[in-house]
């Protein structure tokens, strides 16, 4: 892993227990947390392809 | 000095035996496991669910995707380059779904390794173009 990608799993996991404390949850979604964070990537990829096309 | 001798041993043996047993702070997660009763075995089990096998990659894909992005916005990488990238990320997204599909389930070892293939094949692709 790289730190990069250290430093955003530290977020993501962060962002999933911060969740969980505001929920009142005593489990941490980290994996719903993740796949969120993945269709924002993916819509993003697809807005620049987009925006790469128009232009 | 048998008795000197005798005595001497056994402070040896009390001393190799601390050595051989770090104190809580420094001992891995397991052997603290091991030590602190089920409390801890709980949250080893809960450490060693799927879910913390498959978020290193989950975090790999989720970067690549943003790094693809990048990249065709700063013509990097072409829109054929781009639309290869996502392909093989939505791959790489069904094989984790089916690796993990949720925290309890156990892990699928043969999808999280399809996953790590696809996850390389994108990352040479993007490296081709740095």
């Amino acid at each position: 892993m790289t730190p990069a990608q250290a430093r955003a799993l530290a977020a993501a996991l962060i962002a999933s227990a911060d969740k969980a404390d505001a929920e009142g949850a005593t489990e941490v979604g980290v994996l719903q947390e993740l796949r969120a964070l993945d269709d924002a990537a993916r819509a993003d990829l697809d807005a620049a392809i987009k925006a790469a096309i128009d232009n | 000095m048998k008795r000197t001798l005798m005595l001497a041993a056994a402070c040896g043996l009390t001393l190799l035996a601390g050595c051989a047993s770090p104190s809580p702070a420094s001992m891995p997660l397991a052997a603290t496991a091991r030590s602190h009763g089920s409390m801890a075995a709980a949250t080893l089990a809960r450490v060693g669910t799927c879910e913390m096998d498959v978020a290193s990659d989950w975090t790999a894909l989720i970067m690549f995707r943003q790094r693809a992005a990048r990249d065709v916005t700063n013509r990097v990488i072409n829109v054929d380059q781009a639309r290869q990238v996502q392909a093989l990320a939505d791959t790489v997204r069904i094989d984790l779904d089916a690796a993990c599909p949720s925290a309890a389930a156990r892990l699928d070892v043969a999808r999280r390794d399809a996953a790590r293939v696809t996850l390389k094949t994108i990352a040479q692709l993007l490296e081709k173009n740095p």
